[in-house]
């Protein structure tokens, strides 16, 4: 069928179990992911997902199964994890966890000086993405004088110095207002405007099924259902399982064509605008 | 939370050559030790007020204020060398105890006096550096001067570490506090002891997944950075020179 | 002795016992510019020695796992905070521990010696206690001295199996109290008194700091008996689910902080497996940086 498709992820039936649970964190889990796509990783806390995200990068090893990334299964020497997690970026879910540095200048620095670049180069890549991404007007400021939503953005910044194809986002944007999650969002479309494969855990499932190219639901450490937001959104049991709500456009939709409302043959919008313009 | 880093991110002088500013301080510290003179304290104390209000920026009374943090050991160290129990009394006071007397000598007093002047001159100096001098410049100062790597990576670390757990303390303590966590003696020593259990705890469990954090940046067991510094000037360099001549001067003339 | 200069004294005092017994009744540090060069430069190079120990072992622990690093980084930090934190007084004053006792009994007297020079030099810079120049001396009597009395006393009690809570309190008192009279020592030697020499201003400066140093110290052995407890009790399953604690069947479980470094072995694989393989420098094959491999 898609034997051509150019996979930048892919896992076989990839199990793990943390030291001392019994419990299988991963339970052989099966996934592919196209490159350049915006993938939705979505299902309860302990489903596996950020769990996942440290096997695609090689903090974590599975137990069995394989991962491959850009079609090579990912090597445990010192050189192998170098190569993948310079293709793969993780953005953590609490920046207080990834952020080193009291210096926001040097924190960004780190990632592209352990890839072996020189000064100069260092610095011209560092003072790029704090323009890209508005750092500057608090790039002087100390880490813990930033907000979250400031220390987000340098903890994005920290892996995009980084060029990686792959970008994973756990939970960008928990505990933060409104104002910086709408410039997450836009940090991530200019993302994907790049070329860049983005993985993004959320529990958002609105912004989701607009945003998405891609939704994977998983429960207890395999993946449920995976596919597009309209196949995956519809699929009543396996939103269910996972312990999600159809999405607010969905919802809508469905009612107003039981009460013949729109026409049969209203196509499923894609989100919230399509769906007022079919109103 | 700590008033002098908050302090130093304001200051005017924060973009001066952190290395000049530490040779500054240092060469400074050392003179009034060393030279325990009255003259170079004075002076160096008036510069340094000069240097850190004036041209720092920073606000006077916050800089007399930290002034009050050395006074309770300075008062009480003071005390102690100035004031002896003797069974002769000396010739500035002497108040009958008993057989004996408390009493101190004119020659005691004065070394007194001459040792808190020097101290506090000794702690503008420190001021002039923690005030106006950025925590991050004064490592990668350390860093230019060879310090051995594994003790510059910890300071770094350590640095930012103090405000994650100050955070986390500061939560900690208002969420025991809203629970009546400080009601009496013993309720008070409980909860402190559980703020540190907790407090440990969660930096043990922080610092691992710190680690997974770094590691997927691709660190390899050394912690490079960049810094932006301003590059040092010659013509401070010369100044500070200068003035140092100038101190050694004053006390080997004046005494 | 003439009027003015009898009130003037016992202003003089009074001003001073205020501020020996009351409020900023910190741990005893002392303070920038208060001791004579010689004696600086003396107890700084007594120090190096521990240090240069300290320093070798903390660098075993490293090279053993890459991951100890930012746990060691965590515990001076955990230090610095511990001792700014204000903890309940008897006179309601503001009082401060040193944190290095509670140090000793978890890290060793090897890290603390290292860990506790990088806690003074913030306390100097950050909260103005303490100096740079009388770094030396603070670092032997608070860093060194200090916890090795208290580790001393743990151990002792340890193995012979005194009750836990007295044996933590026991190191934690002693460590301060020794701590306190070094540092009053160290004073005493660089200021002897016109009248009995080093001996009486041994004991000048001992008195004039007693009535804050003493119920500091019982009230930091109570709460690092209150914090230990904590961690043994609560911290086993969190401790040994983060692979910091390995059981040893059968042998008397030793101290914890022996504890929490070996269970760094058992951390997790992929990290045991990189600190294998790449214990070689990163000088040889350095990974090209890859700018070209894409054009935005």
């Amino acid at each position: 069928m898609k034997c051509d498709e150019d996979w930048v992820i892919k896992a076989e039936n990839v199990s793990y179990t943390y030291d001392g649970n019994n419990q299988k964190a991963l339970n052989g889990l099966n996934l592919k992911i196209r490159r350049g796509a915006k993938v939705a990783f979505m299902g309860g806390n302990g489903s596996g997902k950020s769990t996942f995200f440290l096997c695609l990068n090689g903090i974590r090893r599975p137990d069995e199964g394989t991962i491959y990334i850009d079609g090579k299964p990912v090597e445990y020497t010192r050189k192998g994890l170098l190569d993948v997690r310079s293709k793969v970026g993780i953005v953590f879910q609490e920046p207080d966890d990834q952020l080193f540095s009291a210096s926001v200048y040097e924190e960004i620095s780190f990632g592209i000086l352990n890839l072996g670049a020189d000064e100069d180069t260092a610095r011209r890549e560092v003072e790029r993405v704090i323009e890209e991404l508005e750092i500057t007007p608090f790039q002087d400021r100390p880490a813990h004088a930033l907000s979250g939503g400031q220390k987000k953005q340098v903890a994005i910044a920290d892996i995009l110095v980084m060029h990686p194809e792959v970008m994973i986002l756990d939970e960008p944007a928990a505990a933060l207002d409104p104002k910086h999650t709408r410039k997450v969002q836009e940090i991530v479309d200019r993302l994907s405007e790049k070329g860049i494969t983005v993985l993004m855990a959320t529990h958002d499932i609105d912004y989701a099924y607009a945003w998405a190219d891609e939704i994977v639901l998983m429960h207890e450490g395999k993946v449920i259902r995976q596919g597009t937001p309209a196949q995956v959104c519809t699929d009543r049991q396996a939103l269910e399982e996972a312990s999600l709500e159809l999405p607010v456009v969905v919802k809508i939709y469905e009612r107003l064509r039981e009460k013949a409302l729109i026409p049969e043959d209203t196509p499923l919008p894609g989100n919230v605008e399509e769906l007022i313009e079919e109103l | 939370m700590l008033l002098i880093d908050k302090l130093s991110y304001q200051s005017k002088l924060r973009y001066v050559n952190a290395s000049e500013k530490l040779v500054y301080a240092l060469l400074t510290l050392v003179l009034c030790v060393l030279s325990r003179s009255v003259k170079v304290a004075v002076l160096v104390f008036a510069v340094n007020g000069v240097l850190t209000v004036g041209k720092g920026g920073i606000p006077l009374f916050r800089y007399i204020k930290l002034f009050m943090i050395p006074l309770a050991f300075l008062a009480a160290g003071t005390a102690a060398v100035m004031i002896n129990v003797s069974r002769t009394p000396m010739d500035a006071f002497a108040l009958p105890a008993g057989e004996w007397y408390i009493t101190g000598s004119n020659e005691g007093i004065r070394r007194g006096l001459r040792l808190c002047v020097t101290a506090l001159s000794a702690v503008s100096s420190l001021y002039f550096l923690s005030l106006n001098t950025v925590m991050t410049d004064i490592l990668c100062s350390c860093r230019k001067l060879h310090f051995p790597p594994l003790l510059t990576e910890l300071m770094l670390l350590i640095y930012r570490f103090i405000f994650v757990l100050f955070e986390t303390a500061s939560s900690i303590t208002v969420s025991q506090q809203s629970r009546l966590g400080n009601r009496g003696f013993k309720t008070r020593i409980r909860s402190f002891g559980k703020l540190g259990s907790s407090l440990f705890i969660l930096a043990l469990k922080r610092s691992s997944t710190l680690y997974d954090a770094m590691e997927s940046r691709c660190y390899d067991g050394s912690i490079r950075v960049l810094s932006r510094e301003q590059p040092a000037k010659a013509g401070e360099i010369a100044v500070i020179a200068l003035y140092g001549a100038v101190l050694v001067l004053v006390w080997l003339l004046c005494g | 002795m003439p009027k003015k200069k009898k009130i003037l004294l016992r202003a003089y005092i009074v001003f001073a016992a205020m501020f020996a017994v009351a409020p900023a009744s910190n741990a005893m540090h002392i303070m920038e510019g208060y001791l004579p060069a010689g004696y600086c430069v003396a107890w700084g190079v007594i120090c190096l020695p521990f240090l240069i120990a300290g320093f070798i072992s903390l660098r075993n622990k490293v090279k053993e796992n890459r991951r100890n690093l930012i746990l060691i980084a965590m515990s001076g930090a955990f230090i610095f905070v511990i001792s700014s934190l204000k903890i309940p007084s008897v006179t309601g004053s503001c009082s401060h521990m040193t944190g290095t006792g509670l140090g000793a009994i978890l890290f060793g007297p090897a890290s603390v010696s290292v860990l506790g020079i990088i806690v003074l030099v913030f306390q100097a810079v950050l909260l103005a206690h303490g100096g740079l120049t009388t770094l030396g001396a603070n670092t032997f009597s608070m860093a060194i001295a200090g916890p090795l009395v208290s580790f001393g006393i743990y151990k002792l009690c340890c193995h012979t199996k005194v009750n836990r809570k007295a044996a933590i309190f026991l190191a934690a008192f002693l460590g301060d109290i020794f701590t306190y009279c070094v540092t009053s020592i160290q004073l005493a030697l660089a200021y002897p008194s016109e009248a009995g020499g080093v001996a009486a201003s041994a004991v000048k400066f001992l008195g004039v700091f007693a009535p804050t140093q003493l119920p500091l110290a019982v009230i930091e052995g109570i709460l690092t008996v209150v914090i230990m407890i904590g961690l043994e009790t609560y911290a086993k399953p969190e401790l040994k689910s983060i692979g910091f604690l390995r059981d040893t069947p059968g042998k008397q479980p030793p101290c914890l902080h022996e504890r929490i470094f070996a269970g760094q072995r058992t951390a997790n694989d992929s990290c045991r497996e990189l600190s294998e393989v790449s214990r070689d420098r990163i000088g040889e094959a350095k990974h090209p940086y890859p700018i070209d491999r894409k054009e935005a």
